[in-house]
């Protein structure tokens, strides 16, 4: 394949001084913008800090739940989503973004297409991360796992992906002068067009605080301005925002990651790729099926069996398109192994791809229905993500920066000894934390299956399930707080690394020529066998095309997989007895989701027998058509809630156990929740949590009217905080405001309806004392 | 393919690709990969063609429904021909291992708010291993409770609990009575005369 543009080849001899830049006849000067490069990945090294931090807290607070401190803002539930969402927009993020504007630039032989662009992408996206901070520990959150931030962030993070990063990165690919596209860039292409796309539907939403403005022309309370209800419920919310979270993995946390490692592995190596004809196979392959594994994230849920099925053979057939990118990066290093034992660079990126390779073999078993019986809800969900965020995300990271910092910088690597100690440090922390969570998850796993010889179950409190945990939670704590004092000590060699720049950075001149019009003729004929590869020759020549392209290959998962849910009505048979929540236990609903309860909770009874045996009648479809947002949950470190409201309705036991959960449970590691028994609910607001409801066509009546619903919220508020009293509780005038009460009755109603012999029909109480139909005391 | 290289110490061949100095050689796509590749596919058609299209083929809840009759048929066996009160309850109390099952059932369902050993927990539900009883006079006064449970604090069990299951966990609770926990929790009701007559 003849190049006949080969600027390279033209590079003149190095000038007196590379800064200034000269006059060169068909060639254009130009300067890579390192700086931008220098910002993202201060950032990345911080936030990943702060990410393993709150990662650490969180680990504790499962162990030893005093440390939750009895504060809301500190506590699980609210800071889980805090970890996650740090670990992955914040750490990878920024990570992500300075691995491709450096090696952007050099690949396309071009400054990035504008600096500003550049600038706003990185303020943007950090300042993004920072609201993340100032609403998640709130209680602000969609409650869907990885999309929680709220949709003024939700806004944001559009404006600064589409805006100023993918339009900055397509135009830099227009206006490059080097002929082809490199793979590193394909999978940069994919990732920005479909994250683009995921994020967009997967948060589509009604502000709640909207609907209350236009309604009563007040400003609502800050907790309602940043309130949303999605589009979609129940189970097809679910689809959608599990077609959404797999695919975040997907396309945020591998395939970025993947142009990284085709630009900074042979870099470091100083090898050839081992091998493009796999580039261009498995690249295609991977973003062909990788969009269509989502539903193996429900397995055995109320999600109709197509669905669960699809998910499950697409990430069996995703095996090979994923480990592509393993053999293409191990068989890179042939003839370099030698260096591995000397370079931490090189060596982060082994153990990195190898955990690659581990995670993308093992995705694909879980995804076996059988298996993901035994896994789904356990600790080994949590250990199959660790080993692939802290492995390979984490040590392709870490190996990247310890390449890119000296160059940055423009001097030697502080210590390489330090580096290789930050290496060692962080594979015990890894080994420590994967392991004991693999056996935490199947321990668990095992028990809540177990039978004794009579049947019955051989666990039959979840807390005995829990308590065996602790041990291996204690082994999590190290190995995270191992993995954590290695990112320190990257910090510490960075930062002095850092101190030994020049005074001034020499801006080296580049010199290219600009691109020609292609002549096609000219080009090698393709020889009619797909593996010569001639035509994705021509592909990688036509940057837009390739972005259409890629757009069309992962469009045609998404619609296949997607849309029959919502055009066919037999997926999600009704049910008669099913209506929308009372007002009041959609306001209870709305703290349950702000608490995080679902980061511990599920609701979802699988069609398992342990599970019916456990926890009651298997969840159907029809139970969830008004739930806005699906709360099925992905782990149970609690029991799970699907039918609380049949097993469990007692109020006052809810009261006292929100109040300690250990004096009703012993050994329990939910924390405390004081706050709820005396922070008041905001009755006035709940009119618009129910018209927004109504706008989506939850059947409420009259309770649209006027503030019915605001009145049929007091008396129901009323009825639980007199059971409470009349149990032994507080006095129900002292506790009917307070957001226990709103949440009991949530609690109340999970999973009943599919009991009742007729629908709930909400009648508008009485001006005041209105009727009670509450039993007499017993 | 006439570049000027250096020459890798792997003997493949280059495909003359020059990316900021990152070469890429000409290598086939190993054919292992290929292989296990196109099995996944064959295995994904199989697959999905047996468990819909094929009519051997049970969904999961059917085999649910197959796992629960046998599982009933295991624990409960003749116990499933009788009808649910006094007769059969005297039947289950003097039957070690129905008993513990009655066990099982109360720590799956009923510990919750009447604690480990039916101790009770106050306000909650009352202590069970005393001669008191709140709203109980007779073994049918407790299977009644259990069908539609009584005032605020105890539910109905019916969505809970077949019949079988409800006449287990009565005779666990009747063989509660009198065993008079350490821990209990403070009497609640009348004392009431023995379940079975001269019990």
């Amino acid at each position: 394949m003849s190049e006949p543009n080969r600027p390279d080849a033209a590079r003149p001899a190095v000038p007196p001084d590379p800064a200034t830049p000269v006059s060169r006849p068909g060639l254009e000067a130009f300067r890579y913008d390192d700086a931008i490069v220098r910002m993202f990945a201060w950032a990345t090294v911080i936030w990943g800090i702060v990410a393993f931090l709150v990662g650490l807290i969180i680990a504790v607070q499962l162990a030893f739940p005093a440390a939750n401190l009895g504060l809301p803002w500190t506590s699980f539930g609210r800071l889980r989503p805090l970890h996650t969402n740090a670990a992955i927009f914040a750490f990878a993020g920024n990570a992500i973004f300075a691995a491709v504007y450096y090696s952007t630039q050099r690949l396309c032989k071009a400054r990035m297409w504008s600096d500003r662009l550049s600038r706003l992408h990185f303020w943007g996206w950090q300042a993004i991360i920072v609201s993340a901070a100032l609403t998640l520990p709130f209680g602000i959150t969609q409650g869907k796992e990885y999309a929680e931030l709220e949709w003024p962030i939700d806004i944001a993070i559009a404006v600064v992906w589409v805006g100023f990063f993918g339009v900055n990165f397509l135009m830099t690919l227009i206006k490059r002068r080097e002929r082809h596209m490199y793979v590193a860039l394909w999978f940069y292409i994919a990732t920005i067009v479909t994250v683009a796309m995921l994020h967009v539907f997967n948060n589509l939403w009604i502000p709640v605080g909207v609907v209350h403005f236009a309604r009563t022309g007040e400003v609502p309370s800050i907790d309602l301005i940043m309130k949303s209800y999605p589009v979609y419920a129940g189970v097809q919310d679910a689809l959608m925002q599990w077609w959404y979270g797999h695919n975040a993995v997907a396309f945020f946390l591998t395939t970025p990651f993947l142009g990284l490692m085709y630009y900074f592995l042979p870099k470091a190596a100083e090898r050839p790729v081992f091998s493009y004809k796999l580039s261009i196979i498995h690249f295609w392959s991977l973003v062909f099926i990788y969009i269509w594994a989502g539903p193996h994230h429900l397995h055995y849920t109320a999600l109709p069996q197509w669905a669960s099925t699809l998910g499950m053979v697409f990430s069996i057939m995703l095996w090979m398109p994923s480990w592509g990118g393993m053999i293409n990066g191990l068989l890179t290093l042939r003839g370099a192994w030698h260096k591995v034992a000397s370079d931490p660079v090189l060596k982060f990126f082994v153990v990195g791809i190898t955990f690659y390779g581990m995670a993308t073999f093992e995705g694909p078993m879980l995804s076996v229905k059988l298996v993901n019986q035994l896994s789904h809800y356990t600790d080994w969900t949590i250990a199959h993500v660790h080993s692939a965020a802290l492995g390979w995300n984490g040590f392709l990271t870490f190996g990247m920066l310890y390449w890119m910092m000296p160059r940055l910088f423009q001097t030697e690597l502080y210590s390489k000894k330090l580096a290789t100690a930050h290496f060692w440090i962080a594979t015990v922390g890894i080994a420590l934390y994967v392991l004991s969570i693999y056996a935490a998850g199947v321990t668990q796993g095992l028990m809540w299956r177990a039978f004794d010889a009579t049947g019955r179950l051989q666990y039959p409190s979840f807390i005995e399930t829990v308590v065996v945990l602790l041990p291996m939670y204690w082994i999590r704590v190290l190995g995270g707080t191992l993995y954590l004092i290695g990112a320190l000590i990257g910090l510490y060699n960075f930062i002095q690394t850092w101190r030994n720049r020049p005074e001034k950075y020499e801006d080296v001149v580049h010199y290219a020529a600009p691109l020609k019009p292609v002549d096609e003729s000219a080009e090698p004929k393709a020889k009619g066998d797909i593996f010569q590869a001639n035509w994705h020759r021509k592909w990688e020549r036509l940057p837009v095309f390739f972005t259409v392209a890629t757009l069309i290959a992962v469009g045609i998962g998404s619609v296949i997989s997607q849309v029959p849910l919502f055009v066919i009505k037999s997926n999600i048979p009704t049910i008669a007895t099913v209506t929308p929540y009372s007002p009041l236990e959609l306001a209870g609903r709305d703290i349950y989701i702000a608490e995080g309860c679902y980061n511990c909770h599920s609701q979802m009874i699988r069609p398992l027998y342990a599970e019916t045996v456990r926890y009651g009648e298997y969840s159907k479809p029809g139970e969830f058509i008004y739930d806005r947002p699906f709360q099925w949950g992905s782990r149970r470190i609690g029991p799970d809630l699907a039918r609380e409201g049949v097993t469990n309705p007692n109020a006052f036991w809810h009261w006292q156990h929100f109040e300690n959960p250990t004096m009703i449970t012993p050994g329990s590691i939910m924390p405390p929740y004081p706050w709820l028994l005396t922070q008041e609910v905001r009755f006035n607001e709940i009119q618009s949590r129910v018209d927004a409801m109504a706008m989506m066509g939850a059947p409420y009546g009259e309770l649209i009217i006027g503030d019915n619903a605001v009145r049929h919220a007091r008396a129901q508020a009323r009825r639980v905080a007199k059971e409470i009293e009349s149990q032994g509780g507080p006095p129900a005038s002292d506790i009917e405001r307070s957001k226990a009460v709103a949440l009991i009755a949530y609690l109340q109603r999970l999973g009943t309806d599919l009991y009742r012999d007729e629908p709930l029909r909400f009648t508008v109480p009485p001006e005041e004392g209105e009727e009670d139909p509450s039993d007499a005391d017993d | 393919m006439a570049e000027q290289k250096p020459v890798p110490p792997v003997e493949d061949d280059l495909t003359g690709h020059n990316y900021d100095g990152i070469q890429e050689y000409d290598n086939p796509t190993p054919s292992w990969w290929h292989v296990i590749f196109l099995l996944t596919i064959i295995f994904a058609v199989l697959y999905t063609f047996m468990m819909h299209f094929s009519p051997l083929t049970r969904t999961p809840h059917q085999r649910l429904a197959a796992v629960q009759s046998r599982m009933l048929e295991r624990q409960f066996g003749e116990l499933r021909t009788m009808e649910l009160g006094e007769e059969m309850v005297a039947a289950i109390v003097v039957n070690e291992p129905w008993i513990a099952m009655g066990a099982a059932i109360f720590e799956e369902r009923c510990v919750l708010c009447h604690a480990q050993g039916g101790r009770g927990m106050a306000g909650l539900g009352p202590n069970l291993t005393n001669d008191v009883y709140k709203n109980v006079t007779s073994v049918n006064d407790i299977i009644a409770i259990l069908k539609d449970g009584i005032g605020v604090a105890m539910p109905s069990q019916r969505a809970n609990l077949n019949d079988t299951e409800m006449a287990l966990v009565t005779a666990f609770v009747v063989s509660l009575r009198g065993t008079n926990h350490p821990d209990g929790i403070g009497p609640e009701g009348v004392e009431i005369p023995p379940f079975f007559g001269n019990d």
